[in-house]
């Protein structure tokens, strides 16, 4: 249940995003609709790695007979903070040429 | 330790050295760049010998494939690999005469943009290639952004636009794709048993967006001719052929590689295929019609390398030995023809002080050397006998006509590309020679003529003596269209 609703928020964050990114003309509202996909995305990637009853992916003394306890996916996890670190890198780029555009054309411009 | 990883970090090795370079010489991003591709050259062609004879998988951090990231040397990646650089430093050498002196920022983005390239031909990890792939945006829509007129900023806003949400659709693929294979490892995909139809449908469509905008692919090439023409010369040229290439080379592996007949995609193989020959015949429509109506040289240029790419991407559709060879041989002649298209019309439109092809009337007389140059560029690209694109050209056709039915389509998209091609470049280069116009004699430096010189010698070369590059050519076909014995035993 938990995957299903974590699936469901993270498809209608991809929904907004494109709908934003499709019908807006302001570059700044285009930039935030890209980044609600973005979460969007890492929602969904992180949803990819989560299995019901299992803890964060740390060594602990949390041992059961059996052996550890089960974890949940941490690829999925590193996954999302790599494209974390991209988006917040393509996020500053595009504020920094749309400055520029700015600085050129004294408007925030349509895309 | 792998030696072979440091081919990949000559430039990332440069563009960390830039910042503080630059620090005591003004040249020193220009000349540590220069000199970070050639070792990459060098160190290429070192080991092409050993990797003829056995492609060699390299793991990286001793985490074994399919848990870790690995590099893939075959011939077909490290020549690839051998001619990024190449173009390159063909690139930075015209550059060092012929634009205006820049900071070490632009050097260091460049090398960022090559490394990326390069990164995307080598990885065998499908997100390894999606960090490449955003590197590669970053830095690119960057030095758009650094171009010749103000619209410079407008252009590239909508090349990142477009590029950051298709990239991130490819992240969303990825996840899923993960969630069924249990692996990011691009030889796992290709031999896993087969996902479910409409499944397998939604996550290769999602993988494939970017690259498909990579190697703008109808309908995802709007922003080529604007961004094309809005940057320097020098980084247009970089953009077609390396960026382009590199895309070429991706669709390549994705589409025969890892969507082949016994992969997770075998259950809508047909499908992707079927899906690249209508884009890619309609990029060849659209792209060849949209030159053949412009006026500015360099959006002429980007509207015939949309053209191209068409073409590449219907023989690869085709996915038959002589529709390979055929696509093969055009990528390698497009990525040759097309940086000395670009040196060249960067070159007369400095002179002209236009960028419109029409008002050039005559200036292939007086500067004769670049537009024999150009007129050479331009019959390769067309397919003229005796060079590169002919042979590419021809094999294209017979090998995209062999399987019939609707590529029959695909082949007579090639045809009347072809000829629109044709049309345009012969009206260009006689408008080059026409009698009139007021031109001066110009000074040649050697930071034009040769880059120019070797990319002539190259597109001629080849098209002499195609066996010149007949052993590559057949290694890389077999490494593509044997999935199995070439690539996934050698990695798993």
């Amino acid at each position: 249940m938990e995957t299903f609703s974590f699936s469901i928020c993270a498809f209608s964050l991809i929904l907004v995003g494109i709908f934003g990114v499709l019908t807006r003309k302001d570059i700044i509202r285009i930039l935030l609709a890209l980044n609600i996909l973005e979460t969007g995305i890492n929602m969904l990637v992180a949803a990819v790695g989560y299995f019901k009853g299992s803890s964060a992916p740390i060594l602990t003394s949390n041992i059961t007979r059996d052996g550890f306890l089960p974890f949940v996916d941490p690829l999925p996890q590193a996954l999302v903070l790599a494209s974390i670190v991209i988006g917040a890198g393509t996020t500053a780029m595009a504020l920094a040429i749309t400055l520029k555009h700015y600085r050129t054309h004294k408007t925030e411009g349509k895309a | 330790m792998n030696r072979e990883v440091i081919l990949l970090l000559f430039p990332v090795m440069a563009g960390f050295c830039i910042p503080f370079g630059i620090k005591v010489s003004s040249k020193f991003g220009r000349v540590i760049s220069l000199t970070s591709y050639l070792a990459g050259i060098i160190y290429g062609i070192i080991h092409l010998p050993g990797v003829m004879v056995k492609s060699r998988n390299v793991i990286i951090g001793n985490w074994i494939p399919p848990f870790g990231i690995n590099l893939f040397f075959s011939p077909f990646t490290l020549g690839i690999v051998i001619l990024i650089y190449g173009i390159a430093s063909l690139v930075l050498l015209f550059d060092l005469y012929n634009t205006e002196s820049r900071r070490g920022q632009y050097y260091l983005l460049y090398s960022l943009f090559v490394v990326s390239s390069v990164g995307m031909v080598l990885t065998g990890d499908i997100f390894n290639l999606f960090v490449f792939l955003e590197m590669g945006v970053i830095a690119s829509s960057a030095l758009i952004a650094l171009g010749e007129n103000t619209s410079g900023p407008e252009r590239s806003l909508r090349y990142l636009i477009q590029a950051q949400g298709t990239s991130l659709l490819m992240l969303g693929g990825i996840a899923l794709l993960y969630s069924a294979v249990g692996a990011l490892n691009m030889a796992v995909f290709s031999r896993f048993e087969a996902l479910k139809p409409s499944f397998a449908l939604l996550t290769a469509v999602l993988i494939l967006l970017p690259v498909l905008m990579q190697i703008k692919l109808y309908p995802l090439n709007t922003w080529a001719g604007g961004a094309f023409n809005s940057a320097l010369t020098s980084f247009s040229a970089s953009f077609c052929c390396i960026w382009a290439t590199a895309g070429g080379v991706v669709l390549a592996r994705f589409v025969l590689t890892i969507m082949n007949n016994e992969s997770a995609f075998s259950s809508v193989t047909e499908k992707i295929r079927m899906l690249i020959l209508v884009l890619g015949s309609l990029t060849i429509l659209i792209g060849e019609a949209a030159a053949l109506r412009e006026k500015k040289l360099k959006r002429v240029l980007a509207f015939s390398s949309i053209g191209q790419m068409g073409m590449i991407a219907v023989g690869i559709s085709a996915a038959g030995f002589a529709s390979l060879k055929g696509a093969l041989i055009l990528l390698l002649s497009h990525a040759m023809a097309m940086a000395l298209l670009f040196f060249t019309a960067g070159f007369l439109i400095r002179k002209s002080g236009t960028d419109q092809w029409r008002k050039m009337k005559g200036i292939g007389r007086k500067l004769y050397f670049p537009g024999g140059f150009f007129a050479v560029g331009a019959v390769a690209l067309v397919g003229f006998p005796m060079f590169s694109g002919f042979w590419g050209k021809i094999e294209l056709i017979r090998g995209v006509m062999a399987p019939g039915g609707i590529y029959i389509a695909g082949a007579a998209a090639i045809l009347i590309g072809t000829i629109i091609e044709g049309v345009y470049f012969t009206r260009i280069v006689l408008s080059f020679f026409q009698h009139g116009g007021d031109w001066n004699k110009a000074s040649y430096n050697p930071g034009f003529m040769l880059p120019s010189v070797i990319l002539c010698a190259a597109v001629i070369l080849t098209g002499v003596y195609p066996a010149l590059i007949d052993f590559w050519l057949l290694s890389s076909i077999y490494e593509l269209l044997n999935p199995k014995d070439f690539y996934a035993d050698i990695i798993l």
